[in-house]
């Protein structure tokens, strides 16, 4: 924690120059960190301050920009928002390996994309709507797929310090969406030197989109709480490397196995087996990124960009001129544990019936408090009295237990179901929340073009608050995969043809019994006219008759 | 075969004691086919309300009618009161030769001579024959020796010189609506189309590096070269001014040529592209906008000037694009400064503010500072432009309705299709009334409100379900049941022909008999 701390005063002194112009300001900086002898977790952040010399202003009714991009500026006023917050990111902070996540999870999201705002009026959900439609042209994501199904209103998480209720406050994830690279290059367009100059143009989307670990965010929010005159917007592009994987791209199209999967015959074949393996206790900048960075960005007032974590106490500052120069040391040092670990599953693969099982466990020497945000689209049906709640194994009563709860029942195909809930997890303990969810069929419009790979269920957002109520830490579980019984899509027609033909056998059937008369053959009468089969038949019989 | 023939057969056969109840038995197959015909006949009316859209009923008459409203109600009429005239003579004379003189049905100059005339003639003799505009006043100076009948002629000539780029443009725009081909030759395509509201984007675009330049003093250049033209025209329009800068763009090819760097009007259309992907998109498709963009180029390949496509300087250095904006390359000769100051943009403004009375459709103008004339010139094409444009939004909405019949129509489009009619009717109502600025309102809300009815997004999603998958999934059903009934049908309307037939003869036959006996 105290780390942390101190990078955040590091980071905050770099930023307080500035170059100030229209009232705006740019700063960037790079943060590298070893995580362990092979993962480097690093950080690019990018600030834009924005403030309004009128007083009480709003500082995005200000016409006239410099370094904030137009068209964000644009759209926090034609919505008058007071706060947007966009995460996109892919793959797993892993909590036992690299412990602590990076800004306490504070600037990093779930799986997929998070968006959440809030507006300096009260406002319905119609500008909302408008709100993320128009990230979604600004950001190439479908964010126009946040409907009334997976908008939420969180009351105990997200609260920021200048919450008042006359805040309208509203919370979306799309857990199915993927981070790409028109994701990226949207964002660095914000950039007012783009992927051109300064640390920006180390990032290369191919690198970055091999990352075991990546994170797109933007931030906008007052600098003072209630204070809208003065505004920041923060993009930050988060990545955790591996530095050994990175490395064998450098040897182009041959990819072979790392030494530990090398036998002897084949081991000094450099053709078959990873002979330059990565053992080193520093990794330099072209280790990392496999460039250089070119120029300085000259709109960046700050001449040292490049931070680096040397030791447990020491964050060390370098310019970019001396880019060549910077080695990043792992560290002997383990790094700060996260507070509390949480993991959460799905038991009982069921067609009908399955259950969440959320396990939080705190190793530390504190009680912390916690709000638990989960969010479940409707058709995975919650009950809530099957929520069962353990501590260190004892069962105890979700009354008893919960010190606060939000809860928003789900409506069909209106609105899904979120949980919000507040309790303290004492010191060595493990606390257990589980629950059944019954599996809802959807209809056949409902189903998704890609019904057979599941649904997601988003992940859940752990809030961590220490003493005095202070937010220390913000955690996400993965998301899970559900199965929805999913029928084969040419069933409506099957179903409309099979129908049909069952209706035309009974009706044909029922017709010709009501309609005809049945005779018995000894009641036959002998017909006037013979029909055409008889004539033939007769014709027949005659002509066998004539030639014997 | 069939019972009906068994039936008769034994009906013939056997005797009387069969024939009553064959007589049931054919009236129960008739009942049962009935109600089977019954039970179609009903399911018609729900298969038909399950399985239609719902589509609000438009005014189609209206919608349509709204062409020939526009024929008869479209007529501008500006008045002159020509002064020092005190017989009245020269006012009767020019008033018969403008009206000898074929004229537009939607423009009618006219003469009168109340001080409630919109525009006062000034005659005044000189060795020259000029006009000029002074305030509301056209000063026409003619040669000493003109007769009061060519005074007359060369006041109307004038008077067609001065208002024919109007006319003409109104025409244009008249004729989109009233006649197929477009006459390309009148057609302002240099305009941007008519929009309530428009937004003006000032981008300072910097090359690629090297040169110190960071920003520019665009708040006083604003308010310096620019608020007064925006202030005159929010009159008539709304218009909102953003700007920002690009570091970091990509820059034009160049060459060397006599001392300077050129870069070529046919390698623009490139360049232009290239700083699309900078601006940005504007989220409101409703307000269109006006881009001007000043580029710096980096030092290397200062001064850079524009060529023309005769390989000539063009003298503003700036390039217009029809109905996007311009582009002004500004050099800023080597200086270290930081700031592009606004007395540097001078210029530069100068030429934005002309293009951007060049987008609005005014093509001649004298001074940056629009007289009342311009004013009013603009506010006359304005409203001609809403109406057509209303006119020809309902006229299209009406088509499109009519020809897409699987299209749902909300009740929404219904409302604002007969707040536009409304707002249309309105609008021709104070046109004649003379009262142009109510006009302009009125015809602005009209055009809004039939933009919002064609692009509602509920017009996107119509239902498509193709004929044949219709055919597919209900010939399964329909064949092997509608076979037999109509068969049946059939059978039974030849049998009651052929029973008819039969009584009908045996009556005869009876007859016969009893003629006979």
């Amino acid at each position: 924690m105290g780390l942390c701390k101190f990078v955040l005063v590091c980071l905050c002194s770099f930023f307080a120059l500035g170059y100030a112009s229209l009232n705006e300001q740019y700063n960037e900086a790079l943060y590298l960190e070893n995580l362990s002898n092979r993962h480097t977790y690093a950080s690019f952040t990018f600030e834009i301050d924005k403030k309004t010399n009128k007083e009480n202003g709003y500082a995005f009714s200000e016409p006239n920009y410099q370094f904030f991009p137009l068209s964000l500026a644009r759209i926090m006023k034609d919505q008058k928002v007071m706060d947007l917050h966009v995460r996109a990111t892919k793959g797993r902070w892993d909590y036992g390996f690299w412990k602590q996540p990076p800004d306490n999870g504070l600037q990093s999201g779930g799986l997929g994309f998070e968006v959440w705002a809030s507006f300096i009026d009260d406002q319905d959900l119609e500008a909302w709507y408008k709100l993320t439609s128009q990230l979604s042209g600004l950001f190439c994501f479908s964010s126009n797929n946040i409907d009334e199904l997976n908008t939420y209103q969180p009351l105990l998480s997200f609260v920021p310090s200048s919450f008042t209720s006359s805040h309208s406050r509203y919370f979306a994830s799309l857990p199915q969406e993927s981070v790409c690279t028109e994701n990226l290059s949207s964002l660095l367009k914000f950039l007012p030197c783009k992927g051109e100059a300064g640390i920006a143009s180390l990032i290369d989307s191919h690198l970055l989109f091999d990352t075991d670990w990546y994170s797109l965010s933007i931030d906008i929010a007052p600098n003072h709480p209630d204070d809208l005159s003065s505004m920041k917007l923060i993009v930050k592009i988060q990545t955790v490397i591996d530095v050994e994987r990175t490395n064998r791209r450098k040897l182009g199209t041959k990819f072979p196995p790392p030494p530990e999967f090398c036998n002897d015959d084949i081991a000094n074949d450099p053709l078959r087996c990873l002979t330059a393996t990565y053992t080193s206790s520093s990794h330099t900048l072209e280790d990392l990124f496999h460039k250089l960075p070119e120029t300085q960005c000259p709109l960046s007032p700050s001449k040292d960009d490049i931070l680096v974590k040397n030791s447990p106490s020491l964050v060390v500052s370098y310019p970019l001129e001396m880019a060549r120069d910077i080695s990043v040391p792992v560290l002997p040092e383990k790094r700060p544990e996260s507070p509390v670990f949480i993991e959460r599953s799905l038991t009982n693969s069921g067609n009908h019936w399955v259950g969440i099982i959320s396990i939080f466990t705190n190793p530390s020497d504190e009680a912390y408090s916690i709000v638990y945000f989960e969010r479940l689209p409707w058709y995975a049906r919650v009950y809530l009295h099957t929520m069962k709640i353990t501590v260190n194994d004892k069962p105890i009563s979700p009354l008893e237990f919960f010190q606060d709860q939000v809860y928003q029942p789900l409506k069909d195909r209106k609105a899904g179901t979120m949980i919000e809930s507040r309790f303290e997890i004492p010191a060595h303990s493990s606390v257990v929340i589980s629950y059944d969810i019954e599996k809802t069929t959807l209809r056949l419009q409902e189903y998704p073009p890609d019904a057979n790979r599941g649904y997601d269920l988003p992940p859940s957002i752990v809030s961590v608050f220490g003493k005095d109520d202070v937010e220390i830490c913000q955690l996400r579980t993965s998301a899970l995969l559900m199965f929805i019984p999913t029928p084969d899509f040419s069933m409506p027609y099957n179903v409309i043809i099979l129908t049909s033909t069952v209706m035309a056998l009974t009706f044909g059937g029922s017709f010709n019994f009501l309609t005809r008369r049945i005779v018995p053959i000894s009641e036959l009468p002998k017909s006037q006219k013979p029909s055409l089969l008889q004539r033939l038949r007769s014709k027949l019989k005659r002509k066998d008759r004539n030639s014997t | 075969m069939d019972s009906h023939k068994y039936s008769r057969a034994s009906k013939n056969e056997k005797g009387k004691e069969k024939k009553d109840f064959s007589n049931d038995d054919s009236k129960l197959r008739r009942y049962i086919m009935l109600t089977y015909y019954l039970i179609i006949l009903l399911g018609i009316p729900i298969w038909w309300k399950t399985t239609t859209y719902y589509r609000a009923s438009l005014p189609f008459y209206e919608m349509e009618n709204t062409r020939y409203q526009l024929e008869s109600n479209l007529r501008f009429t500006p008045t002159f009161r020509i002064t020092g005239d005190p017989t009245g003579k020269l006012t009767h004379l020019s008033d018969k030769l403008i009206n000898e003189e074929p004229q537009y049905s939607f423009y009618n100059i006219q003469f009168a001579t109340s001080e409630a005339a919109d525009y006062a003639i000034c005659l005044a003799k000189s060795s020259e024959n000029s006009w000029y505009w002074k305030g509301r006043d056209l000063h026409l100076n003619y040669k000493e020796n003109f007769s009061e009948n060519e005074i007359a002629i060369m006041l109307v000539n004038r008077l067609y010189e001065v208002f024919s780029p109007e006319i003409m443009d109104i025409s244009a725009k008249y004729s989109r609506l009233t006649s197929k081909n477009l006459p390309f030759e009148f057609y302002n395509k240099r305009a941007i189309q008519f929009s309530p509201q428009y937004r003006i984007l000032l981008s300072l675009f910097l090359g690629e590096g090297s040169h110190d330049l960071r920003g520019w003093e665009i708040e006083s250049a604003i308010a310096k070269y620019l608020q007064p033209l925006i202030q005159q025209l929010s009159q008539i329009m709304n218009l909102s001014v953003e700007s920002q800068v690009q570091y970091f763009v990509d820059d034009p090819p160049v060459y060397f040529k006599e001392g300077e760097y050129r870069t070529a009007f046919a390698d623009f259309p490139k360049v232009v592209n290239n700083f699309e992907k900078y601006l940005s998109v504007n989220p409101n498709v409703r307000e269109p906008t006006l881009h001007f963009v000043l580029y710096v180029p980096p030092k290397e390949i200062q001064p850079l000037k524009l060529e023309d496509q005769y390989g000539k300087e063009v003298a503003t250095n700036s390039m217009l694009l029809p109905q996007w904006g311009s582009i002004i390359i500004t050099n800023t000769n080597n200086s270290a400064s930081n700031y592009l100051q606004d007395s540097d943009m001078k210029s530069q403004f100068r030429t934005i503010s002309r293009d951007l009375l060049l987008l609005l459709g005014v093509d001649d103008f004298l001074s940056f500072s629009l007289s009342p004339v311009v004013m009013e010139r603009m506010l006359r094409q304005r409203i001609a432009e809403s109406l057509v444009g209303t006119t020809d939004t309902l006229l299209n909405l009406a088509k499109l309705i009519k020809s897409i019949e699987n299209m749902a129509v909300p009740k929404e489009i219904q409302s604002y299709v007969k707040e536009a009619l409304k707002s249309l009717d309105l609008a021709y109502n104070t046109l004649s009334e003379r009262k142009l600025n109510l006009t302009l309102s009125h015809s602005t809300n009209a055009f809004e409100k039939a933009q919002k009815a064609l692009f509602h997004s509920s017009m996107v999603t119509t239902v498509y379900f193709p004929d044949e998958s219709k055919y597919g999934i209900y010939a399964p059903l329909f064949a092997p049941i509608m076979i037999p009934l109509i068969l049946s049908l059939v059978k039974e309307i030849r049998g009651a022909l052929k029973s008819m037939l039969g009584s009908f003869r045996r009556r005869k036959a009876s007859t016969n008999e009893t003629n006979d006996l």
